[in-house]
């Protein structure tokens, strides 16, 4: 690490270290977002600094490489491949793009600036890249397959699809990589477990229940538990989450016992958000994929440009960057989201499952194998 | 002629089932243990217990393992027992009997299997009682049947693939049992000495993961073992 990057890491630490515990649930909105500000230059300082050493580091890379290396375009990207596998890049990365990405993303601004690497079988060496942005490497052993690969060049587009919305509502909302789901049912099964009002009317049909328990337009408020839950499931909540407090028992705020004991729905209320704080969690989905998943169908729809609809804002609200890259109205996609949802779901226990038939073709050819022993024979 | 065999093993195993027995039968009850229970404020049944149920079941994940961890414990405890009194006689009553040995072994085999309905019929009855006691919020539902029968196909896989390996000597048994458990210690170095005689290509190689993988999905023997194992799911 550079010494300008540890001084910067280190002004920051100490910043950190100084604050009194606790001191930043008294403070204001205001006086947080002063301190925020003021340690944006640091910030900035420490990342100028973090790219100087990957530039050196890059350099360095470079000049003591004895890889040879070939470097193709495929639609936006830059691919720097090894020698004589250029061609298999361009095929894997062509494939990807064109089938995934390249109906609604032009041109994502990171493309200029950042590089892929490709290197399948690769070697211990890593491809040398003379930049001193992120590189998002696709390098792979030889016994991995194809499908493995295309993965792998996938996870790295969504990386940098996230970086260029890191920082913004969007990014947060998603708080994940923006890409096609891996595993469509599990957002089914995720909203089926979400145990909360809203979700449940949205899987029976009320789309813009869905958009509710997605919080898509949620921005700084606090977040609308009675959007989400029912009183009785905020009651229930609450109970789960203060059970677990060794606090509970020894407080004499009446509110614990007006909520345990009376299951007062207003005590409760009051509990859960001051536990919870503003966008302090408590929302229906805890996983990132439905969220994610209504990005992906939202820029599906949206079609040629919308990506760049989506980004154009980086201070919009994650629903109307939703509403700009899809030109569709919120109820509309949220029931689109709906719908492929539900299709989604999983095919549910089946008596007789495929593995378990499967198991019982093993258990033959196991039985064929224990008749054959020779233990009379040779004994 | 196979009604003797099923009734010798029968005898040998009847005391010694009872606690899989036990097990299976208990191991539903235990998985929605919470549900439409009392809470911590002494309310019951639906006024606490349905909404939670979505998170009770979402942590069901902990209760998975077990399901699969019994099934193969009945099986393989099965399948030693089945060989156990041969091994103790050095196969006098069955080199006595007038049958092949390919006979003997599938009569043995199969007395086994009829046995290894027990543990799943115990499971499937704590599994129906299971779904039974509790209030199930819409958008959920209840698999008994199908779990007991992945469990009953589960045994039978653990007690087939043991009692194969037991039905040559205990020496072979031994064997079998060692050249497993050698490869998951110490597999992974074959790629590790490849790597250092100057095949690169074998570096961070995880042998033990790919075999263990191979046979743990479609259509590897142990996919039963690996799948879902749902009392309650969506």
């Amino acid at each position: 690490m550079s010494s300008a990057k540890r001084r910067a890491l280190g002004a920051a630490l100490l910043i950190c270290f100084l604050s009194p515990p606790g001191a930043a649930a008294r403070q204001t909105d205001q006086e947080l977002r002063e301190r925020r500000d003021s340690l944006a230059p640091l910030v900035e300082a420490a990342r100028a600094a973090s790219q100087a050493a990957m530039a050196e580091r890059a350099a360095r890379l470079v000049a003591e490489s004895s890889l040879r290396t070939d470097t193709i375009t495929v639609g936006p990207l830059r691919v720097i491949a090894r020698r004589g596998q250029a061609e298999t890049a361009r095929r894997i990365f062509g494939a990807v793009w064109d089938n995934e990405y390249a109906s609604f993303i032009d041109e994502p601004a990171r493309a200029s600036v950042e590089y892929f690497t490709f290197a399948w079988p690769n070697s211990n060496e890593e491809v040398p890249v003379a930049s001193d942005q992120p590189v998002r490497r696709v390098e792979l052993r030889p016994w991995r397959s194809r499908r493995a690969v295309e993965r792998s060049v996938r996870q790295q587009i969504a990386a940098m699809l996230g970086a260029e919305i890191a920082g913004t509502p969007l990014g947060g909302w998603i708080n994940g990589e923006l890409r096609a789901p891996a595993d469509p049912s599990g957002i089914y099964r995720a909203t089926a477990l979400a145990g909360a009002e809203s979700t449940r009317q949205c899987l029976g049909g009320d789309a813009r229940r869905c958009w509710d328990a997605l919080g898509a337009d949620l921005t700084d408020d606090p977040f609308p538990l009675d959007d989400w839950y029912s009183p009785e499931e905020r009651i229930e909540l609450a109970r789960a989450w203060l059970a677990r407090s060794p606090a509970t028992r020894r407080s004499t705020d009446p509110r614990f016992a007006g909520c345990l004991q009376r299951a007062l729905v207003a005590d409760c209320d009051a509990l859960l958000e001051e536990r919870l704080g503003p966008g302090g969690g408590g929302d229906p989905f805890q996983q990132v994929g439905p969220r994610a998943y209504l990005a992906w169908l939202a820029l599906g729809v949206g079609g040629r440009g919308a990506w760049s609809r989506m980004v154009a804002d980086r201070s919009a609200a994650p629903g109307e960057a939703l509403r700009a890259a899809s030109g569709l109205e919120a109820h509309t996609l949220a029931a689109l989201w709906r719908a492929r949802v539900v299709e989604s779901r999983a095919e549910p226990m089946r008596i007789l499952d495929p593995s378990i038939l499967l198991a019982l073709v093993w258990v033959g050819v196991l039985a064929a194998l224990a008749t054959r022993s020779t233990r009379w024979r040779l004994g | 002629m196979y009604q003797p065999m099923l009734f010798v093993h029968w005898k040998q195993v009847r005391f010694a089932l009872i606690p899989f027995l036990l097990a299976a039968f208990g191991l539903p009850l235990l998985v929605v243990q919470g549900l439409g229970g009392p809470d911590m404020s002494g309310a019951t049944g639906a006024a606490a217990g349905p909404v939670m149920a979505y998170r009770v079941i979402a942590s069901y994940a902990f209760w998975t393992p077990f399901f699969p961890g019994l099934a193969a414990a009945t099986g393989i405890f099965l399948a030693l027992s089945a060989w156990n009194w041969d091994h103790q006689a050095k196969h006098v009553y069955a080199l006595s009997l007038p049958v092949p040995r390919w006979q003997y072994a599938l009569l043995k085999m199969g007395a086994g299997a009829a046995i290894a309905i027990l543990p799943a019929v115990a499971l499937w009855g704590g599994a129906l009682l299971a779904s039974a006691s509790v209030t199930l919020p819409s958008g959920l539902h209840a698999y008994p049947t199908a779990l007991a029968l992945r469990f009953l196909a589960a045994i039978l896989l653990a007690y087939a693939a043991f009692f194969a390996a037991a039905a040559g000597t205990v020496r072979t048994t031994l064997w079998i049992v060692s050249a497993a458990l050698a490869f998951v210690l110490f597999g992974n170095l074959v790629p590790q000495i490849l790597t250092a005689l100057g095949f690169e290509s074998f570096a961070r190689v995880d042998l033990v993961g790919a075999v263990g993988e191979a046979l743990a999905r479609m259509p590897g023997p142990f996919e039963v073992f690996t799948g879902k194992w749902m009392l309650i799911d969506v």
